[in-house]
């Protein structure tokens, strides 16, 4: 009876935390997914830059926007791969850091939306940003308890 | 995360028509399915990192002295 329950006490452990490991490896997909949108997104940017498209304070402000998504990913990134143990406090905390992504986000999209005059241009770095905003989707999904 | 996926493809779909770079990024997430979470993390740091050193490149170039 002993080692039954001992045995069932083990399986229950080892499949609570291969849920866990679920999670987490999900939450770094995400974590990587946006920061090689964002990289795709400074290439853009780059390229704007380098044919004179986005020139002077406008290429100044895009590129600053990117680099803030970029410092608040690194925040996450930090946090998140300290934490072991998903519970109700460290997916919350997770949760606060995703709302510094998604404002960064934000930010740049209303800096493209300002400085880059032309539309083409415009929807091709906002396509790239697109699919940061997709992936804090999955994120929040998941802190949320709903992936 | 299942029913998101279909979304997140298809975004990827159409960013890669307009930035081809995005192709290779859909080949990334495929590369990504044998990795455990503490590795993902890793890379996913270095590649901040790097978009780092990226941003400021290209700040460094716009604010440097014109000839």
């Amino acid at each position: 009876m002993r080692k039954t329950v001992s045995t069932l006490l083990i399986l229950i452990l080892v499949s609570a935390a291969a849920c866990t490991d679920d999670q987490r490896k999900k939450i770094a997909k995400a974590d990587q997914d946006m920061a090689n949108a964002l990289s795709i997104a400074l290439d853009i940017d780059a390229g704007l830059i380098r044919d004179g498209t986005l020139k002077g304070d406008a290429a100044v402000a895009v590129t600053t926007t990117l680099l803030d998504i970029n410092r608040a990913l690194g925040i996450f990134n930090t946090h998140a791969k300290a934490i072991t143990t998903l519970d109700t406090a460290t997916k919350s905390d997770l949760l606060l850091l995703a709302d510094g992504i998604v404002k960064a986000v934000a930010d740049a999209n209303q800096a493209g939306a300002i400085h880059i005059n032309n539309q083409e241009t415009r929807a091709k770095l906002a396509s790239v940003l697109a699919i940061i905003s997709a992936a804090i989707t999955t994120l929040r999904a998941i802190l949320q308890g709903g992936a | 995360m299942p029913a998101m996926l279909p979304i997140l493809l298809q975004l990827i779909s159409l960013a890669s028509q307009v930035a081809p770079e995005v192709v290779k990024m859909l080949a990334d997430i495929k590369a990504q399915q044998g990795k455990d979470a503490d590795t993902i993390f890793a890379e996913a740091g270095v590649t901040i990192e790097a978009n780092n050193l990226k941003g400021l490149a290209i700040l460094a170039n716009l604010m440097a002295p014109k000839p």
